[in-house]
């Protein structure tokens, strides 16, 4: 009998998951391309925060790798704008698109903004409120990708939290110290989930070098 | 008994766990703070680089971009040959970066020339 309750519980999880399972969007310019790199330009920002866009910037590069292409220096792009006079984001994101690939030898370009960015200290979790809005384009100036999105992210991966009273003694931590130890995980997090989960994510690269 | 068996097994994962390099070791971290405070530039390139070292003694390979910034801070402190060094490492170990790290290798042998 107690077999047959658990066995019960375990189908219903096993529907219950792959009801959850969204099927990606197809992305058929992006797959036509099929790129090997993508350069990630500076963020723009358009909110009041000095450095949301930094927080995006640094750990935008290990959410674009994780679908298996190459992704250009962050730092060492950012520097070579400079050096070329180019220190607004704004002004990067206006040059052709040809000139930027040739410029680095990139497949496609990502093109990311932060519209809003707010943190906000809830009962149980303290949470990063934000607005982004991110596309990749072809070197000829076709958007294959796009993704815009009001997100809140808990700063502590509830996850990994314990439960209530995990969350209870996290909230205590957080709200205590909300500094940019705290915020950069949850950036990263953020980057992650909108890349490489749900109907949003970035097409895995086909015939992925296997690592 | 049974307990302590079963601690000292998950002592020696958590242990092993900890000790496991990962691509991208702390770059994100790192990346942030040179940007809020320039002055870490030093502590920035030391730790990508001591990672660096790490993959390669572990044989696991580093994430992309990793060896060209180094080879970008090394520029910033006009160590060229450093630069160039980790430029070329890049490239060896990313064919998609090579147009990119041409580029960088010969102004960066033009820099050093003047």
């Amino acid at each position: 009998m107690n077999r047959f309750k658990y066995l019960t519980i375990g189908v219903a999880f096993i529907f219950f998951l792959t009801g959850c399972k969204t099927t990606p969007e197809k992305y058929e310019a992006f797959e036509a391309l099929n790129p090997s790199s993508i350069l990630i330009l500076p963020p723009q920002n358009s909110t009041n925060s000095i450095d949301a866009h930094n927080y995006l910037a640094s750990t935008l590069p290990s959410a674009v790798y994780s679908r298996g292409y190459y992704v250009f220096p962050y730092n060492t792009v950012k520097t070579v704008f400079e050096h070329e006079g180019l220190t607004d984001p704004g002004m990067i994101h206006s040059l052709p698109p040809s000139k930027v690939a040739s410029l680095f030898g990139a497949d496609a370009i990502m093109y990311p903004v932060v519209k809003s960015w707010s943190i906000d200290y809830a009962v149980l979790n303290t949470y990063l409120n934000l607005e982004v809005d991110y596309k990749i384009l072809s070197p000829e100036g076709q958007e294959i990708w796009a993704v815009s999105k009001t997100f809140s992210q808990p700063m502590v991966d509830q996850n990994h939290g314990g439960g209530l009273i995990g969350s209870l003694i996290a909230t205590a931590v957080t709200q205590a110290i909300v500094d940019d130890e705290d915020i950069l995980p949850a950036a990263s997090r953020l980057n992650h989930t909108l890349i490489s989960t749900g109907n949003t994510q970035i097409p895995l690269k086909q015939n992925a070098v296997k690592e | 008994m049974k307990a302590l068996k079963l601690l000292s097994v998950l002592t020696l994962l958590i242990v092993g766990g900890c000790s496991t390099v990962t691509p991208w070791g702390n770059y994100e971290h790192n990346l942030f703070k040179y940007y809020e405070s320039p002055e870490t530039t030093t502590q920035f390139k030391q730790e990508t680089e001591s990672h660096l070292k790490e993959c390669e003694r572990s044989n696991i390979k580093p994430a992309p971009g990793l060896y060209a910034e180094v080879g970008t801070l090394c520029l910033k402190q006009a160590n060229y040959e450093c630069a160039i060094e980790f430029y070329q490492k890049e490239k060896l170990n990313w064919p998609e970066s090579e147009v990119f790290m041409d580029k960088l290798i010969r102004s960066t042998k033009r820099v050093s020339e003047k």
